[in-house]
């Protein structure tokens, strides 16, 4: 009797140390993946930090020197939102959003061989199409850029403020930025102030607006190649295959 | 299915997204994109390199640590094949938040490499929450 007891109490004991054991398993593998994943948040983070800290945005804010943008667009012909020869065959209308962080992209990478390449030579003449759908700072920008088509400046001060992005809505585009980057592209500031909230502006972004819709642009940037009646859409990648293609017809 | 059979899987086809990626990425080639979406945008973006080196190329030794450490037993290897995995899919989905709402386009092969990081973050997690070989 009593070693069947002592027998019981020895299995319970057993179970319990098993139980223990095995709790204590639990436990150390929620400390292994509590562990991982603290450091997984930090090390997210920190690479999360490394590639914001290198984009254009940071390199603006820094005071990195920003390239100038007259020489791309020197010796070429504007009038308003146009930039080229009236006599090219080809046109191309882009569509921009000034805080649009591809169109800025775009702007440094495919944008300067295309006028090199193209209008410089009178072959193409191309049209911004300013567009104000990313907020509040998008407004401001596209009135101001509008302006700047009034004094035939447009293509400057576009380029210019794309080189100097900042958080998108953070409420950087106030009166000091745009003088600065007015300053850079040759624009009148006062004069573009003035103009800025007219009808004429007012009237220019409704119709690139409306452009936009009739076009199907579904994101900026985008490119429509048109001749002769015939457009095309096409993305910053195709830009330069459907120039060519147009030139061709 | 184990969870490790899953995690060696998911590795192995990982591999071949992140070396696909890889190699558009430093060959400077058009990538496939079915589904409509702008590859060529994102890899094109300032989010698809990290500290000079691209986004595809990480991905790439990630997916092969996985596969690695799915064939190495032990906690402390369970412990950092969940860690890699953790830290995959926390960067898969800040590039996917990047490239849907300031690239504005999306890259099926970026979307297959978060859904594989996913599966690799769970997967690891179980083996090691219930102590799989």
């Amino acid at each position: 009797m009593g070693s069947r007891a002592s027998r019981k109490a020895g299995a319970a004991r057993q179970r319990r140390a098993v139980d223990e054991q095995a709790g204590a398993e639990r436990r150390r593998r929620l400390v292994w993946f509590a562990g991982a994943l603290a450091v997984a948040v930090v090390v997210v983070a920190v690479a999360i930090a490394a590639s914001r800290g290198g984009d254009a945005t940071q390199a603006a804010t820094d005071g990195d020197p920003v390239p100038a943008p007259a020489n791309t667009f020197d010796g070429i012909p504007q009038d308003g939102a146009w930039l080229g020869a009236p006599s090219a065959s080809v046109v191309v209308e882009e569509y921009v959003d000034l805080q649009c962080v591809f169109c800025a992209q775009v702007t440094r990478t495919t944008l300067p061989s295309v006028v090199e390449r193209h209008v410089r030579t009178g072959d193409v003449r191309m049209r911004l199409r300013v567009l104000a759908f990313l907020g509040p700072d998008s407004v401001e920008a596209a009135r101001f850029a509008t302006a700047a088509g009034i004094q035939d400046r447009q293509w400057e001060f576009v380029h210019a403020f794309m080189d100097r992005q900042g958080e998108e809505n953070s409420g950087y585009v106030d009166e000091a930025f745009l003088r600065s980057v007015a300053e850079v592209s040759g624009v009148d500031a006062d004069r573009a102030f003035a103009a800025a909230d007219g009808d004429e502006v007012t009237q220019a972004l409704a119709a690139a607006e409306g452009a936009a819709v009739d076009a199907g642009v579904q994101g900026t940037p985008s490119f429509r190649v048109g001749r002769d009646g015939e457009w095309e859409l096409a993305s910053g990648d195709a830009l330069e295959r459907a120039i060519t293609d147009a030139l061709r017809r | 299915m184990s969870a490790r059979t899953i995690s060696v899987l998911a590795s192995v086809a990982g591999l071949g997204v992140a070396g696909y990626m890889s190699y558009v990425q430093l060959g400077e080639a058009e990538a496939v994109c079915f589904g409509g979406g702008g590859c060529s945008r994102v890899h094109a973006s300032d989010a698809a390199e990290l500290a000079g080196v691209p986004v595809g190329l990480l991905g790439l030794f990630g997916y092969a640590a996985l596969l690695a450490l799915a064939f190495v037993h032990g906690e402390a290897m369970r412990a950092l094949a969940t860690l890699v995995a953790l830290i995959g899919l926390g960067f898969s989905g800040y590039l996917t938040y990047v490239s849907i709402v300031e690239i504005e386009a999306t890259c099926p092969w970026c979307l297959s490499s978060l859904a594989l990081m996913t599966t690799l973050a769970v997967t690891n997690s179980l083996r090691l929450l219930r102590g799989d070989r």
